[in-house]
């Protein structure tokens, strides 16, 4: 009898921890966000948070009302984190931040400095680094970015994300940069992060109505923009978009991107950048004035020209080259130009004489704020046009000869 | 004492479990900062002629406790002092890594279960599998070695593919001299995990081949300070040091960042697996350690007293810090000078002794 007891005792103790998890929360009692966007509240004291939900509902069809397959919630807080959980006021379900893979910043905010934010991302257990942080630029709230809808994707933060990676590989304006990037780039004296932009094309008002998506050119879409430099956790300037293609030439980030060149008496002539590589050396000829050497490889073919030049010749080839290598040098050089008058080493020169010259970087280390922007950088260039597609001259040579 | 014994293959994946255990997820030699690598290095060089001493011990007494050499080399009560000594530590261990278990798994993902359900949950376990017999943990330990050697695998292959990689980020290399290793290596890496295998020497009498045995020890010295030395290298490569030092969880936070073609990913999860074995062997080791050391030292059956012991180790986990912060402050700034008591100090005086005694015997012997 005493032995039966005890089972019995040994079996409803059991059905405690059989009932599973403590901490599970079912998906269907979840809001799942897609994208988180932070603006300055309009009295300029406290945050607007704002959370892209992903409505499951909208997006596996059956069940669907013919509503937008994403919503934006927000709220306002003094901190994220109280924003986060003033939201539960509008949203029936639980706020799951873990699949988040944007985070908008404002302008606005960005010029006052990050580094609230930047702590909270990183804290975080549920967001993951690996989340894409952009500003929103030309007036555009962090808000608006993330109400946009667009045509391919149901979920507009996934889609952005997805632009970023694509444009990286396909034109080189911009490059991936996530929450650890922007957290190892404030830390390095003088130097800040670099963030992609992203505006809106169109009107802001019409981006965010489904009606957007019932005409072949939508009335407004979110498009990857310039990169902004920052100096510290605060936003400076923004490059324009030949600087950036250069920024990322000499941070040898660059896969693929075009370029236009015009030789002398001859029309234009565009070549395909297909492979590219980048390495930065410090040279101490003068110990207290070090020079950057900043060597590129690049790899193009030949893609469209307007010009009867003949490609079989391999001189002709030589020729263009060098019009190439002008050409990537003056992308680079307006790049630096420009961070040099920011007074921010985006392209972390320091950490590289650092690593190079550790004994060196010591001495200089405290003065970096006054060498960067005098700093001498020299850039060698050397590419090679490996081939001109599958014709060798254009048709319009046999139209001049005639 | 108990009769049964296990082979060296067992006892060397018991080691490995332990010594992986908890150092592979938390912060390791991050004093020394982008160097911490070396500092687990020398940690390991250290850790080994540790070890040669322990084994000495173990292959002067092979079928003795060392609750019972201590006895016959000092004398029944200080040697009885310095066996209690010993287990009052074991526990003290023990409960330390249930707490550092229970607190990572609660701050990275049971963040709703009360801290007691997560330690009691582990302590079950624990005692569920020592009730069974030190063998069994042996066996368990070679069953969990593949599937955390399969989990690190996958780690790495992610890591590797996924091109987060960049080993500058490790240069340049001693830039601070090596004064931060050293005081990383003096306040940590020798005694953490390396020195902490001082409570392999109370199962080591349970063998069943003394050289191999011994052998196997120092080889997976060596290995697990290599692979302790590799995730740290990955993880600041990944991380960088200025996010890595800051971690509470750095190998959690480096894996989460992994991912190939946006479909592969969130694999962090596989690293909290590998901390809940790993800790699991910490645990079960100390714990058995201490209860064997107080039934040999009182005299009562080891059955009996595992379950109130237990408890003791439960409840003590509990109280032990009312912070992860006093935790970790606990450890880094009072145990480290109070440990090589016991890793160094003690095992020397026993190791000095037992020549003494091996001399004398040997002149009798002779006579």
């Amino acid at each position: 009898m005493r032995t039966r007891g005890l089972w019995l005792l040994a079996i409803l103790c059991a059905m405690l921890p059989l009932s599973g998890c403590w901490d599970a929360e079912e998906l269907n009692r979840r809001a799942v966000v897609a994208g988180i966007g932070i603006d300055l509240s309009p009295d300029k004291k406290e945050y607007r948070v704002s959370y892209q939900v992903i409505i499951a509902d909208e997006i596996s069809g059956k069940t669907g009302r013919g509503g937008t397959p994403t919503m934006v919630y927000s709220a306002q807080g003094r901190s994220i984190m109280e924003a986060t959980r003033k939201v539960s006021m509008l949203v029936p379900r639980l706020v799951s931040t873990a699949h988040a893979r944007i985070v908008v910043i404002s302008e606005e905010l960005a010029r006052q400095g990050i580094s609230d934010i930047v702590d909270f991302l990183d804290r975080d257990s549920d967001i993951r680094l690996t989340a894409k942080i952009f500003v929103a630029k030309n007036g555009a709230r962090a808000h608006d970015i993330l109400s946009g809808l667009s045509a391919m994707g149901k979920i507009t933060a996934y889609t952005l994300a997805q632009k970023t990676e694509m444009t990286s590989k396909e034109y080189g304006a911009n490059y991936p940069v996530e929450i650890d990037d922007v957290i190892r780039d404030i830390l390095v004296p003088n130097s800040g992060p670099i963030i992609n932009g992203v505006d809106i094309l169109g009107n802001v008002e019409d981006v965010r109505k489904q009606s957007n998506l019932e005409k072949t050119d939508a009335l407004g879409i979110l498009r990857m923009s310039n990169i902004a430099v920052f100096r510290g956790a605060r936003l400076k300037g923004w490059l324009t978009e030949d600087e950036s293609v250069g920024l990322l030439w000499v941070k040898g980030k660059l896969n693929k991107t075009s370029i236009v060149i015009t030789p002398e008496e001859q029309g234009e002539i565009t070549l395909d950048v297909r492979r590219s590589k980048t390495s930065t050396q410090v040279l101490l000829k003068d110990p207290e004035h070090p020079v950057v050497l900043v060597k590129v490889t690049a790899q193009l073919s030949v893609r469209e020209m307007d010009s009867t030049i003949d490609l079989r010749d391999p001189a002709t080839l030589n020729e263009l080259e060098v019009y190439v290598n002008k050409e990537i040098r003056k992308k680079m050089k307006a790049v630096v130009d420009k961070a040099q008058s920011l007074n921010s080493d985006i392209f972390c020169f320091g950490q590289t004489l650092e690593r190079q010259h550790p004994q060196k970087w010591k001495s200089l280390k405290g003065q970096w704020n006054e060498l960067f922007p005098k700093l001498a950088v020299e850039y060698h260039v050397d590419s090679i046009v490996r081939n001109s597609q599958m014709r060798d001259r254009s048709f319009k040579y046999d139209l001049n000869k005639e | 004492m108990e009769t049964t014994k296990f082979s060296p293959l067992q006892f060397f994946s018991m080691l490995i479990m332990f010594q992986l255990g908890t150092a592979l997820v938390v912060n390791l030699g991050m004093e020394a900062r982008k160097d911490a690598w070396i500092a687990v290095l020398s940690g390991m060089i250290i850790g080994m002629l540790l070890y040669l001493g322990y084994a000495f011990l173990y292959t002067s007494f092979p079928d003795k406790l060392p609750t019972q050499y201590s006895r016959i080399l000092y004398g029944k009560y200080v040697g009885w002092l310095i066996g209690f000594a010993y287990t009052v530590f074991y526990m003290n261990k023990a409960s330390r890594d249930l707490m550092d278990g229970g607190l990572l798994v609660f701050a990275s993902t049971l963040k709703e279960t009360p801290l007691f359900i997560i330690n009691t949950m582990m302590m079950l376990s624990i005692v569920y599998v020592l009730h069974k017999g030190i063998e069994v943990l042996a066996r368990t330990a070679f069953i969990l070695l593949w599937v955390v050697f399969l989990i690190g695998m996958t780690i790495l292959l992610l890591v590797l593919f996924s091109g987060i990689l960049d080993f500058t980020r490790i240069l340049p290399v001693l830039s601070d001299g090596v004064q931060p290793v050293l005081k990383s290596v003096y306040r940590q890496n020798y005694q953490f995990p390396f020195g902490e295998i001082i409570c392999f020497t109370m199962i080591m009498p349970f063998l069943n081949n003394q050289k191999a045995g011994v052998r196997v020890g120092l080889l997976s010295i060596l290995l697990s300070g290599l692979i302790l030395s590799a995730t740290v290298v990955t993880t600041i490569s990944v991380l960088g040091v200025e996010i890595a030092e800051r971690s509470i969880f750095p190998l959690l936070t480096m894996v989460g960042k992994a991912s190939i073609a946006d479909f592969i990913q969130r694999m962090d999860i596989l690293v909290v697996m590998v901390l809940i074995i790993g800790d699991f062997f910490k645990i079960s080791v100390y714990f058995y350690a201490a209860v064997i050391g107080i039934s040999d030292l009182l005299q009562i059956p080891y059955r009996k007293i595992l379950y109130p012991l237990a408890l003791i180790v439960l409840f003590s986990s509990l109280t032990i810090a009312r912070t992860y912060s006093e935790h970790v402050k606990k450890g880094g700034e009072v145990l480290y000078m109070i440990d090589p008591l016991f890793y160094v100090i003690l095992p020397a005086a026993l190791i000095i002794a037992a020549l003494i005694y091996r001399a004398r015997s040997r002149r009798q012997a002779g006579t």
